[in-house]
Parts: C-alpha cells; structure tokens; sequence
C-alpha cells in the first residue's frame, strides 16, 4: 500500500528544512518568478539547490510553484528558469497556465508537471483533460466534496491532490479579481489583498440589509483532522497543508500533528478510532489562534465555514524559541529567542524526535555568561541547562506564565 | 467587427437582427452562469429557428464550474445543443471540451473563464483547438492590443457592462442572514443587491443564484472611446453585457456602438467619436475603463 504524501508549504529554506524534519514527504517552495504568494520570501536558484539536496538526503520531494496567471510580460526567461530547476533536481513544478505547461514538457521534460488548485478542477472530466495535457498530479478545487474526490480518483486513476489545512479563497480559486478591481493588485500574479476579508454592507436599492454591523465574506480556515482517515482510504495520493506565508513555529506544529495522525492510520491498518482525533485537535491549537473549519470536506460549506462578522485570527505569542545547538556533555542548550519568557515560565519543547515534554526555565546566561532572567529581545541568544536530550530546530512554546498565565 | 450581445427575450430576436447584430448570447438557467435572462430548453430551440432565419448566430452559455454528478446532464445538455444546431458553446470547465470531443462539436466551442486568458500564448493554445476565447476583463489597452496582434483566430472582448469579478461556489448571503438568525427573503436571484465595502463608496453588484455567488465591478467597462483602435486588432468580436442594465437603456447602448462601427467602416468614427461618447454618458455616467488604463500590477507587500 503506497503511504499518503504529506506535504507542506515552505517560505524560506528554514522553514522548508523544518517542514522535512517535521515529517513533510515533501514541500512546496515559490521561485522568485512565476508563482503567487508575492511576499513569500521566494528562493533563488541557489536556494532551490540548497533544498534539493537537504530534501533528497532526508527521503523528500521539492515542488515549485509557477501557478500564476500569466500576462506576457511575465514570461521572459520562462525556458530557461525550467531547465534551471530540472538541473537543480527539483521533483515537481505547479502549474495553472497550459502555456508554462507545454513550455515545460519541451525543456524540462524530468519535471513532474502538477496542474495548480487555480485552475478548479472539480470533476473526473476536467482532470482526464489535464492528464492528456501531460499533467501528473491535479490539484483538485477545494470545492470537492468527499464522494467526488472518491469519484474522480475512481474514474480517472489520476494521482491527486487535496488541502486539507489553511487559509482558503472564499471564491472558486483563480475566479476572483476583487483585488484587481478594488486595489489593482493582481490576485492571480501573488498581489491578492483579501478583499473578501474587508467589512461590507448589504443594500438594496437605498435601504440596507444587515441590520447588526459589517460582515465580511472570508471563509475561516480548513482544518481537516476529522476527514484524514477518510481521504487516506480513498486513495488521494497527496495531502497539502497550505501557507507560505505562515512562521517556521506554524510548519513544526501543523506539519508534526498531521505526520503523527497519518502515521497512526497506518500502523493501526486504519482501524483508528475516528470518533478520539482530540489530542490531535489539542496540538493543532497549539500552533495558531485561528478560527477552523470543515470546508467542503464535511458537505456543502455553510455558515460553520464562514467567518462573517468574526476575527480570523488573535495575534499568539506561545512560540518561544527554537535549539541551534545542545552539548551533551554539559547538557546545555543554545536557544534562539523568538517570543518573551522568564526564568520560571513553564514550557513545552517538542521536535520532530521529541514528544512534549514540560520543564520550568531554569536560570539563563547570555554567551558571555552573564545571568538573564528575562528573555525580551528577538533572536537573543540563550543558553539553558536542562537534562531533555535536545536537537537542532527543536522549538520550545509557552504552557504557564510564572505568574500563572494558563496559556494550554 | 460584430456585435454580439445578451437576449433579452425570444421577442427580441427581430429588433437585434434589424440593428445588426452578429450573435446573440443565450443561456439555460442551470448549465450557464451569470446571464440576466435564462431560457426553457423549448425557448432555445425556438431562438435557434428564429436566428437562423435572421442570420444571427447563436452563442450559448454553458459557462459554471461542474462537480462529478453534473457530467452526464451536461453531456445530454450538449448534445440537445448539437441537436438543435447551436453555432457555438461558451463554457469555462474543461469538462465541457471533454465531452465536446465526445460528440465532435469542439469547433463550436469558446472558452470564457472570465479571468484566466491574459497572455498570447495561452490564447493561441486554445485557439488551435476551438474556435474562439473570450479574453479576460483585466487587460490593459497595449495587452489587449498585442494579443489580438497575435491572435490566430478572432477573439470575443467585452466592450460595455458590468464586469464579473467573483464566483463562488457558496451561497454567501443567505447564509449571513441564517448565521444571524434574519430572515433571508429575497436574497436568490435578487438583482437588485449590492455590497458596499466600509471606506468605499462604490456599490457592487451581488448576485447569489441556485450555483453560487457572483459580485461584478461598481462601474460599467465602457471602451467605447477605444473602439477605433480596437477595430485595427483580430478583436472582432464586441460582446456588450446586459448584467444589470435596464433593457431600454441597454438597446440604446446596442444602437450607438452599432453606429460606431458602421462610421468606423466609413473612416468617421474619429471624426464624430466625442459626439457619440456624449450620449453614451447620458444613458448610463456611471462608466469607467477598468484596468486599461491602470493595469493591475504584481504588488510585494500582500498582507497575511
């Protein structure tokens, strides 16, 4: 039985290198051409290099997506940038344009081709025309209902590919120019302004329709660790995480939750106990204060999925820190700062090796030894003693304050 | 240059023909988006005979996003379609190609996703397999002229009404009112709604029917003024959309762009062109020239 790919979403190359030591099958990386998500810190070609080679010695697969919908300008230099990434070893490119796709069968022809969520395939039809285009995996519209997805990859054998977390258009995905429209950002060359997000009035005719303030038309994310199982068993050949934007803290904990949860499908040969998926909803809350919903994986989307008149998110500050380093033989370990903590805070490290696991900060000292009780600058380097067995990219994240703030 | 429009109904179909009109534009109420006017399957096959006879073609849409279980209506849909003899079919899923290989009326169709055909080369790829695209609203002028300069068949551009910036699959408006516990009569199919956002004063127009969502730009694309230059192009193909345009004024808008080509045809278009575009503004002032002027840009700095 082949095993799902997990596969997320990277920004720069840490987080890529963390998504891999997670438990990522494989990432998706933006090049600095062709690709959405404009301020995604895209990688250069050395970059793409960099990663290919970290990627191939941990057993993971490098994609690249090139899913704008390009106008001619933006396609200077399209031949070449493809035979780049073949020779950088890059295992896939994401593609919504048919034209980059042609481009690509003729100079880069050991690149996989995955035909982009821009385009919303949705149905067996669609995705046959796709495959005969030379397409090898689709990334099926987030509309996709369960029993289509079953459907589709029952009709057509193709490898698809569903999200299963993250941010999500409202719209069918490439069949939105609120942005364009209403900022002159282009929405489908990585400029989208969420305009969905923004707060609106209903009118009719002069008299207005809603009559309890501003709503707005996002939808909440999608968090689908009720329907894994589901889509495991159906066969879809690859589950997305999306967000390229997100922080390396977000990747960690999305990616390890998910990894755990597929790993334990498989070692129970799918007989899990769908109805207690709790610890896995626990962990994922831990990552990011955002409101979650089912999408489409649950039925027709409906009020559940919709934000409306609620915030998205509330800004977090659990992410304390990563490990650059830890020395056995003094048990200490270098910490680089990335959220305030105190001297008696409690806090849980995790890693890819690593179960949570709880301590109270014990006293710190900067590298020239002097003792710190206060953790406030960003990246501030720390040194703590602690007997946990420590890695790099180990991250720690806040569970009590010292004052007794109950943070999980 | 051909003017192709929406029906408003069967009994328009001669008035049209009297004005010129090249193609019509019609749609069912359940395999097309969008149109201001849907018709029975009965009524299309009297607007075929009708056409026919005033010469007129016939342009169907049959433009919404499909799920699985919509492929074998759409392809019985199709072949009603073929049957009647359609001269072409506007879709934008490609199950719809698919299907049209099936029963070999490729030929006839014209892909309009709305959004999606922004460059030549994307264009031409579908050029050389049907037989014309509906080039996207968000085209600057030089885009727009340098892709009809590449163009290998003519292209169908809309040249005046409201155009279609959002699709959703979700019913966003009657689930707000059910999220609020407020009663949501008069939401489905409700022309005359309109969203505003908080720190605009634009209105645009919100459509929430049996497929979905559909919000269209506050202002009217107008590219009247530009109709000179676009005639020199493979654009020739000027659809004007009825989308929430009152019928009478919608007919004056037909007739003056009719006007505009029969004085383009005689060199004198330039000449009375300002005269013209002064009662364009009378019918309708709410116009503006979308992004032909003010091309949408990739922006760094998104949010999120």
């Amino acid at each position: 039985m082949k095993k799902v790919e997990l596969l997320a979403p990277a920004g720069d190359l840490e987080k890529a290198k963390i998504a891999i030591l997670y438990g990522a099958n494989a990432v998706y990386v933006g090049g600095k051409k062709f690709s959405l998500r404009a301020r995604a810190s895209n990688f250069d070609m050395d970059d793409i290099g960099e990663l290919t080679r970290f990627a191939k010695e941990n057993q993971a697969k490098v994609y690249v997506t090139m899913n704008i919908v390009p106008h001619d300008e933006d396609l200077d230099g399209l031949d070449s940038y493809l035979r780049g990434l073949a020779k950088a070893s890059v295992d896939a490119i994401i593609v919504s344009s048919p034209y980059i796709i042609e481009k690509a069968k003729q100079h880069a022809p050991e690149l996989e081709i995955h035909l982009s969520t821009q385009q919303s395939a949705l149905n067996s039809e669609a995705v046959r025309f796709w495959l005969e285009e030379g397409v090898s995996r689709v990334v099926l519209g987030r509309e996709a209902l369960i029993p289509e997805i079953a459907q589709i990859i029952e009709t057509t054998k193709a490898d698809v590919e569903v999200f299963i977390h993250g941010g999500m258009c409202v719209s069918y995905s490439g069949r939105c120019m609120l942005s364009n429209h209403m900022t002159t950002r282009d929405a489908n060359r990585g400029g989208c302004a969420h305009s969905c997000r923004w707060n609106y009035d209903l009118y009719e005719e002069k008299r207005k329709r809603n009559r309890f303030g501003h709503f707005n038309i996002g939808s909440k994310d999608l968090m689908a660790i009720d329907y894994v199982p589901e889509l495991i068993s159906i066969g879809v050949s690859s589950l997305k995480i999306e967000g390229r934007m997100k922080s390396a803290y977000y990747i960690a904990g999305v990616v390890r939750t998910y990894r755990n949860l597929i790993d334990e499908y498989y070692e129970k040969n799918g007989a899990m106990d769908f109805s207690d998926l709790s610890k896995y909803h626990d962990e994922i809350k831990k990552t990011e204060n955002r409101m979650f919903g089912t999408g489409f994986l649950s039925g027709e989307a409906g009020i559940s999925s919709m934000l409306y008149d609620q915030r998205a998110e509330q800004p977090t500050k659990e992410f304390l820190g990563i490990v650059l380093d830890y020395d056995e033989t003094s048990g200490t370990a270098l910490i680089e700062q990335r959220n305030y903590f105190e001297t008696n805070d409690t806090v849980e490290f995790f890693g890819p090796k690593l179960p949570n696991t709880k301590i109270k900060i014990p006293e710190m000292n900067d590298l020239e030894g002097a003792v710190v009780t206060v953790a406030r600058h960003p990246k501030q380097l720390l040194k703590i003693k602690t007997p946990i067995q420590l890695r790099p990219y180990d991250m720690l994240r806040l569970v009590e304050r010292s004052d007794k703030d109950l943070i999980l | 240059m051909n003017l192709v429009v929406d029906l408003p109904s069967l009994d328009d179909i001669g008035t049209l023909a009297d004005m010129g009109i090249g193609a019509i534009i019609c749609s069912d109420s359940h395999f097309g988006v969008r149109s201001e006017v849907t018709f029975s399957q009965d009524e299309l096959s009297e607007i075929r005979v009708r056409t026919k006879n005033r010469k007129i073609r016939m342009m169907v849409n049959v433009n919404a996003i499909f799920h699985e279980n919509e492929l074998n209506g759409l392809l019985e849909y199709l072949r009603f379609l073929k049957f009647i003899d359609v001269d072409a079919v506007i879709f934008s899923d490609m199950a719809v190609y698919k299907l049209s290989q099936k029963i070999e009326i490729t030929k006839k169709l014209v892909y309009s996703a709305e959004t999606l055909i922004t460059n030549s080369f994307d264009m031409n790829f579908w050029l050389d397999r049907i037989d014309s695209v509906v080039l996207s609203n968000e085209l600057s002028l030089d885009e727009l002229r340098m892709m009809s300069s590449q163009a290998k068949k003519d292209v169908i551009f809309m040249v005046y009404g409201y155009h279609s910036m959002f699709y959703s699959k979700r019913a966003l408006l009657s689930n707000y009112f059910e999220y609020k516990n407020e009663p949501n009569e008069k939401i489905q199919d409700n022309r005359n709604l309109r969203i505003k956002e908080e720190t605009r004063s634009e209105e645009y127009p919100i459509l929430e029917d049996a497929r979905g969502t559909h919000i269209f730009t506050g202002k009217i694309f107008c590219l009247f003024g530009e109709l000179g230059i676009l005639a020199e192009t493979k654009c020739k193909q000027w659809w004007i959309r009825s989308n929430f345009l009152d019928k009478g004024k919608y007919f004056d808008i037909i007739r003056l762009y009719r006007q505009a080509i029969d004085e383009i045809r005689v060199n004198n278009f330039e000449a009375i062109k300002e005269h013209l575009m002064e009662k364009v503004i009378k019918i309708d002032s709410n116009i503006d020239t979308s992004h032909l002027y003010a091309k949408s840009v990739l922006i760094k700095g998104v949010d999120e």
